[in-house]
């Protein structure tokens, strides 16, 4: 994992925005786990399409991270 | 991964139903989870009136897609907490996804007439997320029972019942374990609350927003940041992976064995509420939490405008 690499073909656009690059090919789930990214946390966006985490990406992909956990607060059921 | 009920292209993983499916096949899949929450607790018919509560968020404003597509009667209500950038934000999302469905939305602009969810939470000394939670059951009542709504709808997804229900065992919060359900029904001056969403996920909820191109606010509230709400649902996440199912394993089988836990006497159901004196909202104490929160206020120098 490289920041701003141009030999690197597999563009990631994270969460907060920044962009990170792969080498491809490389299966989405490999990439999740390479950034410390849960897989049931996220969804995984090329272009219109949504990824699983079996599906390989490709050199010339450019996909996006989109954050998939809301809330936090622990409201408690009072009157 | 192909789809589990045609030959086409997953886009969805559930590894919880040991599933993937198509487009189609995973809206499918949702709309029947929606149905089937509907149903097993009889929460409310297409006759009813119903207020969905919403943030502008994915799971607020899914649940109204979803409710809406399925032919129910349905209202928006949204509540102004003043959190700066994020709560202008958030009613544009809420403003523009009902002009969208064509449904009206009831705005009720708390920190006009009263103070932002912050001054509030350091006037009472309580943490920000369970002032806002005080405010917000309060006006989701209030306005359901000034308005004649039949049921008011939050987006609680299982994620969120499973972190709450993990929590309130931590603390061994019994009272709070037995009062957890999808669906609370109404009693004298509580309007009956539902919980539509509660069988699916949040990624699953995220997916939905996607394929029906849900403009939902992305931002998570600023006030929400390391609270152990978040902790809980990564933990459980953590565990989900390893172990898919065990999520839904284990808020499913407490709804189911519930009764039997709590059919020993060992937790006392408490009486009926009462109503406050003040505000004439149920409560269970002379005065109700709300109306014990804007006192601060009034104590402090800045006095709110009285419910009307």
């Amino acid at each position: 994992m490289r920041q701003h690499n141009r030999n690197i073909r597999v563009k990631i656009r994270m969460p907060d925005g920044s962009f990170l690059d792969f080498e491809g090919p490389r299966e989405v789930r490999a990439i999740l786990r390479r950034l410390n990214i849960l897989e049931n946390t996220v969804l995984v966006v090329r272009g219109e399409e949504l990824l699983t985490p079996d599906r390989l990406l490709r050199d010339g992909d450019t996909i996006e991270l989109i954050p998939v956990i809301s809330g936090g607060c622990h409201e408690v059921q009072t009157l | 991964m192909k789809c589990r009920l045609c030959d086409s292209t997953a886009i969805a993983a559930l590894p919880r139903h040991n599933s993937g499916f198509c487009r189609t096949h995973f809206i499918e899949f949702f709309q029947k989870q929606v149905r089937k929450a509907i149903r097993k607790y009889a929460m409310f018919s297409r006759k009813d009136r119903l207020l969905v509560c919403v943030s502008g968020g994915k799971d607020s404003l899914t649940l109204w897609h979803v409710l809406n597509e399925s032919g129910y009667d349905t209202t928006g209500l949204y509540i102004d907490l003043g959190i700066g950038g994020y709560s202008r934000a958030s009613l544009e999302k809420a403003e523009s996804f009902a002009e969208g469905i064509k449904r009206e939305l009831i705005v009720v602009d708390f920190a006009r007439e009263y103070a932002d969810i912050k001054r509030l939470a350091a006037l009472s000394k309580r943490t920000d997320c369970s002032t806002c939670g005080v405010v917000k059951r309060y006006f989701f009542n209030r306005v359901a029972l000034e308005q004649g709504f039949d049921v008011v709808a939050t987006g609680h997804n299982l994620d969120d019942e499973a972190a709450r229900l993990l929590g309130n065992i931590l603390r061994w919060q019994i009272d709070l374990v037995r009062k957890q359900s999808p669906l609370l029904d109404s009693d004298e001056g509580l309007v009956k609350k539902v919980k539509p969403l509660f069988r699916l996920t949040e990624q699953e909820i995220a997916i939905y927003a996607f394929l029906n191109r849900i403009d939902y606010l992305r931002e998570e509230c600023p006030m929400s940041r390391g609270t152990t709400g978040l902790i809980y649902k990564d933990i459980l996440n953590r565990i989900e992976l390893e172990s898919p199912g065990t999520k839904h394993f284990f808020y499913f089988q407490f709804l189911e064995r519930r009764d039997d836990l709590f059919s020993d006497g060992a937790v006392e159901r408490k009486d009926r509420p009462s109503l406050c004196r003040r505000c004439g909202m149920p409560c269970s104490e002379q005065v109700c939490a709300f109306c014990r929160l804007t006192d601060y206020l009034k104590r402090s120098g800045q006095t709110p405008d009285e419910p009307a």
